[in-house]
């Protein structure tokens, strides 16, 4: 119903709409020291690394650089070694992680919040310290070797540690927590109702288990693998220490590039190509959810 | 109602995109009132009481309360009480801090605001809980709780939003009449939105029914229950039969004339009867039983009329007993009676 | 959750073993650090064969770990000190709807986490470098609270989707203006989001390596730099006197907080 317009009144749509708009500014305002702390520390930078990338010292724009690093083989090799660590770290995750995610998921109370205070546990110790422990155990008089050579198993020590080995085994433990979180929570958002129904229907196990409840965690296992191998790829610390210099990464070829060559250019480059290829991954991910999305692929990837 | 209105809303419009949620509403309400804002969900009456609170900026209008224009005024300082719909007190506070807090925040020192603070807690009985944690309390405390908290700091007006809708159907009535009691003893103007119908019309001086960000019609409880002028607040309101207009015979529409398009007539289930008392003042319709339905204190019958139309009847146990209904079969032919002025004709829509 | 199903004891006995094998190797890296602390040998071993204080003590008097702890444990602080709140601001403004800004605000919020940490570390490096402002406090504090934001940030969204903003409006509507509601309704409900941001900021900052690495040195070298240095070139047992007293801190750390969190149902 329209009742006739008070006395005095008068069409205040723009003082509302400018009101609106000063709130929504305050909103803003808040949000702004994060952002600009965020600009400062690191778009800057990045961009600043970009041009250097793509400048040569007479201020015109090539791609020099880039061609230089592609054709040098130290920089391949690095580009080709950051791969394969980060590939096979998630491997070794998924291998180790979700089942052991399916047995935090089926556990008893009691079990399950020791075995969730096992994988939080770590977080809480630094990193250094993890990755310093771990150079103990493996070294060539370390815990592991003389427990291989007393049992038997091997008479000469194994090199374990100052390789490839080595780097995988930190990298593993340093992101083996961050792949079972999310599986776990994957697994556990399961009805188990679908599980009884599986077994009420006469499924075995590892029926179950593989047309069932792996394709119901496929969502965890995906997101925990593309954490990890983002992850993976601009890791420093761990190649560095436990790779021993044997396992060139690009993190650690930018790191020389600055701290020992001053190769700006080259570390700039590096670094594009290493932003380059997580971006790579993310787009890919997010491409593939929205094409199985869009395939009806049901919520379960 | 004239200029001296307590409240008076203009033009109030706010749109979500492009949902309409106020389209243009005026109202007014007078000083003292209860009134009820009545409507299914999504009809814009939240909206309303939200943008009288100062929580949703309109698009446009104005809300003048004791003629003072506080559209743009922040919620904190329109001096306006609200309850919530899931009470909001504070759960890091107790019962008397809650209550304290419209008052210590006004400045008010802390003795001065724990006495006050006692009274209010006195008014609703819950003077011995003052110490108590929130949580510790029942559904009903809350909402007593969260009723002294809004009327300590002496509002000039209070806006509830469904406040009962989360207790259980015996304590709801009791609190309805409550509130109503609170109301009545301070003379606080009020404006309560709720979506069940019962309630508006149990506790309210008038009703105001929207539906898709409009008024529909306003009016006191008894003037919108038996006088609808629409299809939707016949039926929103109460057991409704809708009739076309020739469906009832030597049918003329009281009051003004009713033969417009779009227009149907409208009978309360419980108006119509199987005792004949025709007389000038009363028609009746014939037609056959099709189904009959026990509902303990009633029978609720379904009638096809002879001259097209179906309706349902409310019939009282008493009545009932005396035509016998218990026995009568489904086909039986049957007689209803309904007096003229409880024709009414509506709008179908 | 196979409750339907029943399994043979090889089965279990298997995964059993595998679930064993798993948690050791989580666990064991964090464990052994304490006993070899207490070493009296001047290699690196576990299990140590003699035990002694003398790398505690050595610790206590080194004139390279002590300022180290000093300034990381300061930096820590401040990082969390600073961080948080920021990190607050932007999680409520985000929460309470920025409409089409929103996606973008968290895409430039997450950044810190998503960019490698090299990265940060070289770009800050380059830029500090303009500004003279490698080896200072500040730069190290700009890089350390940058990376901590988006923890922060983060836990805090998620406390904030768990509150209730009618509870800010019910204290508007009683008379209290933003800052009366933020201080006396908000953040007394969010105590424990914003500890918990306080507690993860200062430890992410107490463990980052490589910003530290590339803008701290000289008075302002932190305890992670010193450590990593030291387990590059030598393995020094003095890092094990320095892990055990940091996981020592961090389970008191966690045990406070969550104790208490268990204790009040939110």
């Amino acid at each position: 119903m329209t009742l006739p317009a008070a006395d005095g009144a008068f069409d205040n749509s723009a003082l509302l709409r400018r009101d609106r708009k000063l709130a929504q500014i305050g909103l803003f305002g808040l949000a702004l020291p994060a952002v600009l702390l965020v600009t400062i520390a690191i778009v800057v930078p990045l961009a600043a690394m970009f041009w250097i990338s793509i400048a040569r010292p007479d201020g015109s724009v090539s791609l020099d650089t880039y061609l230089r690093i592609l054709s040098t083989p130290v920089y391949t090799r690095s580009v080709l070694t950051t791969f394969q660590v980060s590939g096979m770290t998630v491997l070794t995750c998924m291998l180790l992680g979700t089942p052991f995610a399916l047995v935090m998921a089926s556990a008893g109370q009691r079990l399950a919040s020791i075995l969730l205070l096992v994988v939080m546990l770590p977080f809480w110790t630094a990193l250094l310290v993890r990755t310093y422990a771990l150079s103990v155990l493996l070294q060539r008089n370390g815990l592991v070797n003389s427990f291989l050579i007393d049992t038997g198993l091997v008479s000469e020590p194994l090199p374990l540690i100052n390789n490839f080995f080595g780097t995988i085994v930190g990298m593993t433990h340093v992101m083996l927590p961050l792949f079972i979180l999310p599986v776990y929570a994957a697994i556990k958002q399961i009805d188990h109702n679908i599980i009884r129904a599986a077994a009420s229907l006469g499924a075995s196990k590892l029926l179950t288990l593989r047309a069932v409840i792996l394709p119901l965690a496929a969502n965890g296992i995906f997101a925990g693998a593309v954490l990890v191998f983002v992850l993976s790829l601009g890791f420093y610390v761990t190649p560095a220490i436990l790779g021993g210099g044997r396992v060139p990464m690009i993190s650690t070829r930018i790191e020389q590039n600055v701290s020992v060559l001053s190769d700006w250019p080259a570390a700039s480059a590096l670094g594009v190509l290493l932003l380059l290829s997580v971006g790579l991954v993310f787009l890919v991910t997010f491409l593939l959810r929205r094409s199985i999305k869009a395939l009806g692929g049901s919520a379960n990837v | 109602m004239t200029s001296a209105a307590f409240i008076e809303i203009r033009n109030l419009s706010k749109a979500y995109g492009s949902f309409r949620a106020l389209n243009d509403v005026g109202l007014d309400v007078g000083r003292g009132e209860f009134l009820s804002i009545l409507g299914p969900s999504g009809s814009g009456k939240t909206t309303l009481l939200m943008a009288l609170a100062g929580f949703v900026r309109p698009d446009r209008g104005q809300i003048s309360v004791d003629g003072r224009d506080l559209v743009r005024l922040p919620a904190n300082k329109r001096g306006i009480g609200v309850v919530f719909q899931n009470y909001a007190l504070f759960p890091h506070m107790n019962v008397a801090a809650n209550v304290m807090f419209p008052l210590r925040v006004r400045g008010i020192g802390r003795a001065e605001a724990a006495e006050r603070a006692r009274k209010a807690l006195d008014i609703v009985d819950l003077a011995n809980m003052a110490e108590r944690d929130i949580a510790t309390l029942s559904g009903g405390q809350k909402q007593r709780v969260a009723l002294a908290r809004a009327v300590v700091f002496e509002p000039r007006l209070m806006l509830m939003d469904e406040p009962l809708s989360a207790l259980d159907k015996n304590l709801r009535e009791q609190m309805q009449y409550e509130i109503r009691k609170l109301h009545d003893r301070l003379g606080l103007t009020t404006v309560y939105v709720t979506h069940d119908q019962r309630e508006a019309l149990t506790m309210s001086d008038r009703i105001a029914v929207m539906r898709d960000g409009v008024i529909r019609q306003l009016g006191t409880p008894a003037s919108l229950y038996h006088r609808p002028t629409s299809r939707f607040v016949a039926e929103f309101l109460g057991e409704a039969n809708i009739l076309e207009l020739d469906a009832v015979e030597s049918f003329v529409a009281p009051e003004r004339d009713a033969t417009g398009a779009g227009r149907k007539l409208m009978i309360r289930a419980e108006r119509l009867s199987l005792s004949d008392a025709s007389g000038h003042d009363h028609v009746s319709l014939s037609g056959t039983l099709t189904r009959s339905v026990f509902q303990g204190d009633s029978w609720l019958i379904s009638v096809d009329l002879a001259n097209g139309g179906a309706v349902s009847a409310r019939i009282a146990a008493a009545e009932a007993a005396n035509f016998n209904l218990e026995a009568l079969a489904e086909g039986a032919p049957l007689k209803l009676h309904v007096r003229r002025d409880a024709l009414i004709p509506v709008i179908d829509a | 959750m196979f409750d339907g199903f029943d399994v043979s004891w090889p089965l279990r006995l298997a995964i059993g073993i595998f679930t064993a094998l798993v948690a050791t190797f989580l666990l064991a890296p964090s464990l052994i650090v304490v006993p070899m602390s207490f070493s009296a040998s001047e290699l690196l071993q576990f299990p140590p064969t003699e035990f002694s204080l003398r790398w505690w003590q050595q610790y206590w008097q080194s004139d390279l770990w002590m300022p180290a702890t000093k300034t990381s444990l300061l930096l820590a602080t401040v990082t969390a000190a600073v961080a948080v709140p920021i990190a607050f601001a932007a999680a409520y403004a985000t929460t309470r709807s920025l409409g089409w800004a929103r996606l973008p605000l968290y895409g430039v919020l997450l950044m810190p986490a998503t960019v490698p940490p090299i990265l940060v570390a070289i770009g800050l490096f380059f830029v500090l470098a303009r500004l003279h402002l490698v080896g200072s406090f500040p730069g190290l504090w700009l890089g350390h609270t940058v990376i901590a934001i988006p923890t922060a940030y983060v836990i805090l969204s998620a406390g904030f989707a768990r509150f209730d903003f009618t509870q800010e409006k019910a204290s508007r509507s009683l008379g209290a203006g933003w800052w009366r509601t933020m201080i006396s309704v908000v953040i007394p409900q969010m105590r424990f989001p914003l500890l918990s941001a306080a507690l993860l900021s200062f430890l992410t900052s107490l463990d980052e390596v490589i910003v530290s690495m590339f803008v701290g040195g000289g008075a302002n070298t932190t305890l992670t730099k010193v450590m990593f240095l030291g387990l590059r070139d030598r393995v020094d047992p003095q890092a094990a006197v320095i892990s055990t007293i940091w996981i020592v801190l961090v389970a008191m750390v966690v045990t406070v907080v969550f104790g208490r969190q268990r204790q009040e149902p939110s």
